[in-house]
């Protein structure tokens, strides 16, 4: 074990002086500040960027109860401000010399017709004052109208409520008449396909860093020195070891960073309501847990592959034989999230390529029940055994054959023999 | 653990291996003795490289038994043998002195001596002011010697060096073999294979040669040669003679002469014929082949 751990030391600071795991080790993090820094630019701009102050001219030509004009109140709505006139010909050469922006005539028999004559001058834009995206109401020309209509008519919740009638809450029926309970937790939905993300990138990107590296041993010929003097089971648990420390290690600064990110976008943007991306309890166990069993199930069939390819590109290239099924779980992922404990999911997340981030979206939507769990771990944990025990053959016979590809029954012919 | 003085470093007893349809290794056997330096000799593709690879467990073998150290293959015994591969190579983009230290840590050596030996060795072979440089900032043939430093710097009792003075330069070859020299001095066993037959005249007691994996020769370097010798006297003298009565034929070169003898006439007999005839005979001694000779002549049949 002593050799194994001193290869696992000479590759885990191996790979860190990598550049190009650096740079992706760092990428994470820098992306994270630059978007705080965007965001947090975007958010003073906009938060001290003094909107023009837009003057409205009103003539309020309506005659109410009372014998007074109608439009009287509400006369500030967010950066407009309505000044009541009286002469037209004051206000139209108000409006030519700029004092105001626009003027309103507001017409005798507006509360039949709705009619409002808006005088503008030529080439002025038509927003600001009557437009807002989506309802009209919410316009300041609008509000200033509307709040105006129930001064004395109803009650300010009641006037709101007009302005902004209502928030949709949908509930769902089951075919026997119950009401079907939505209690999916989105924090924790997002939490877990969060770390299943990065648990898939990062186990492919340190398993790739293994497999370069026994391309490279090999292309050195350096292998054959330190096959005499280490067995080939310590090199190959010494490398996941190294490598899967530095694994590890990439995906705290991932997680560390994200997570600064999180804490460091609160105050600047409220998040959504309900929204708690605090980790379950558990969630970093079985993170952890799927995390390790992933990373060496994968690594392994990796170093496999190191073994029996003969260049750091031949391997590139049938590297998705491996790749391939373990991302596969992201193209179901709609249909395993709707039905957790369907067939498709848990097949998913009992076939050793796609558990580990299979499972974890299971766990997201906690539709991973114990023995589905203990199951998944258990047949992921063989996999990982009887992977080891296949590749440590594989080492045996193909770590020294330079520049020959071994072929699919020769490889057989050489696990059975083994 | 201590090697027991008449135990062999190792022993390698009827090897085979078999790739594809093919036997690579039939049949070898071979001991090194502890302070032994045995060469391995046969032509490219006769399996030399392989019988090393199953005598040092890199590979097994189809059949056959090896002894380290009078034991089985261990660990422990690992850590005693020094490695230099035919196809060499180091770790390009690392510096040659933590290179050395982490391959003398892989052979049980802590880290600070390990740090230590590895700067004696380097300057040793003439590397020390290279110690600090990336390995692909060095030479084939400094590379070469930095890597026959980490194959000894960890002072095994047996080293296995596979065609070890391929591509280094005569300056070098003479560090490396001096090297070698000291080890065997102080114990150290060796076994090296080469298809250079003047190395294995120039360092071995003993010789195994192989052709097309089985094994054409094996003992005493002496031993061969003499088993090998044409019925012939190699001699030097001051003046020209006649032919003596006892040679078939006698083949002039400058004032050596080579004198083949009738087929069972003892060497002497042509001594005493010429002392007799008053020739002058300032040189005298068997005329044995060259290892070459011996080697073509074997694989030459062989391969008839």
């Amino acid at each position: 074990m002593r050799k194994a751990l001193l290869i696992a030391r000479h590759e885990f600071f191996v790979t860190l002086s990598r550049p190009s795991f650096r740079i992706f080790s760092a990428l994470v993090p820098v992306l994270a500040v630059l978007g705080l820094g965007t965001i947090s630019v975007y958010q003073t701009v906009r938060d001290h960027k003094p909107e023009d102050a837009i003057q409205a001219g009103v003539i309020d030509l309506t005659v109410g109860q009372a014998g007074d004009p109608l439009f009287t109140s509400y006369r500030q709505q967010d950066n407009v401000t309505f000044v009541l006139m009286t002469d037209p010909q004051a206000a139209t050469r108000r409006l030519i010399d700029g004092d105001i922006d626009k003027l309103y005539v507001i017409s005798e028999n507006y509360l039949h017709t709705g009619l409002i004559n808006e005088i503008k001058p030529e080439q002025a834009g038509i927003g600001g004052i009557s437009e807002a995206s989506g309802n009209p109401n919410q316009a300041p020309l609008g509000r200033f109208l509307l709040n105006n209509l129930f001064v004395g008519e109803v009650g300010p919740d009641r006037a709101q409520r007009v302005l902004d009638p209502f928030t949709i809450v949908t509930t769902e029926v089951s075919p026997d008449g119950s009401v079907v309970v939505e209690d999916r937790d989105l924090g924790r939905l997002l939490f877990f396909i969060g770390l299943g993300v990065m648990l898939v990138v990062s186990v492919f990107t340190t398993s790739g860093y293994l497999l370069q590296g026994l391309n490279e041993e090999k292309e050195n010929r350096i292998m054959e020195v330190l096959l005499s003097s280490a067995k080939p089971e310590h090199l190959m648990i010494g490398k996941l070891l190294g490598l899967g420390g530095a694994g590890l290690l990439q995906m705290l600064v991932w997680t560390a960073s994200g997570l600064l990110f999180l804490v460091a976008l609160t105050p600047i943007i409220e998040p959504p309501k309900g929204l708690d991306l605090t980790p379950p309890p558990l969630a970093i166990i079985v993170g952890a847990i799927y995390f390790v069993l992933g990373y060496f199930f994968f690594g392994t069939l990796m170093a496999a592959l190191g073994a029996i390819t003969t260049s750091t590109r031949e391997s590139g290239q049938v590297t998705a034989v491996v790749v391939l099924p373990g991302v596969a779980p992201l193209w179901f992922m709609e249909q395993m999230i709707e039905n957790p404990e369907g067939p498709l999911a848990r097949a998913a997340s009992f076939i050793p390529f796609s558990a580990p981030l299979a499972s974890l979206v299971r766990l997201g939507v906690d539709g991973m029940g114990l023995l589905d769990l203990v199951i998944s771990v258990v047949l992921l944990a063989g996999s990982v055994v009887l992977a080891m025990w296949l590749t440590i053959r594989l080492f045996r016979a193909y770590l020294l054959m330079y520049g020959q590809r071994p072929g699919f029954r020769q490889i057989l012919r050489t696990l059975r023999n083994a | 653990m201590t090697t027991p003085l008449t135990m062999p470093s190792v022993e390698a007893i009827d090897l085979w291996k078999r790739y594809g349809d093919r036997d690579v290794v039939q049949g070898v056997s071979l001991a090194v003795e502890r302070g032994q330096m045995l060469g391995l000799v046969g032509p490219n593709g006769s399996g030399k490289t392989t019988t090393i690879r199953m005598v040092l467990d890199i590979i097994r073998p189809d059949r056959g038994t090896v002894r380290l150290f009078g034991g089985r293959i261990s660990q422990a015994a690992q850590a005693k043998i020094g490695y230099l591969p035919e196809e060499r190579g180091l770790y390009k983009g690392q510096r040659v002195l933590p290179t050395l230290v982490y391959l003398a840590e892989l052979k049980g050596l802590a880290h600070a001596e390990a740090q230590t030996r590895a700067y004696e060795m380097l300057a040793r072979v003439g590397m020390a002011e290279h110690a600090n440089k990336k390995v692909r900032e060095l030479s084939r043939g400094m590379g070469q010697l930095v890597q026959f430093a980490a194959t000894v710097l960890h002072r095994p009792s047996f080293i296995v060096l596979d065609e070890p003075f391929s591509g280094l330069d005569p300056v070098n070859a003479r560090i490396m073999k001096e090297v070698m020299g000291e080890l065997n001095q102080q114990g150290t066993s060796v076994l090296f294979s080469t298809h250079q037959m003047t190395d294995v005249e120039e360092l071995c007691d003993n010789v195994v040669m192989i052709n097309r994996g089985a094994t054409v020769l094996n003992g005493p370097l002496l031993d061969i040669k003499r088993r090998y010798a044409d019925n012939a006297v190699y001699l030097e003298t001051a003046a020209p003679f006649a032919s003596p009565a006892s040679a078939v034929e006698v083949v002039g070169r400058g004032r050596g002469h080579l004198i083949r003898l009738r087929p069972g006439t003892a060497p002497e007999i042509v001594l005493c014929e010429l002392l007799d005839a008053g020739v002058r005979v300032d040189r005298y001694e068997l005329a044995t082949p060259s290892l070459e000779e011996i080697f073509i002549r074997i694989v030459g049949e062989a391969n008839a």
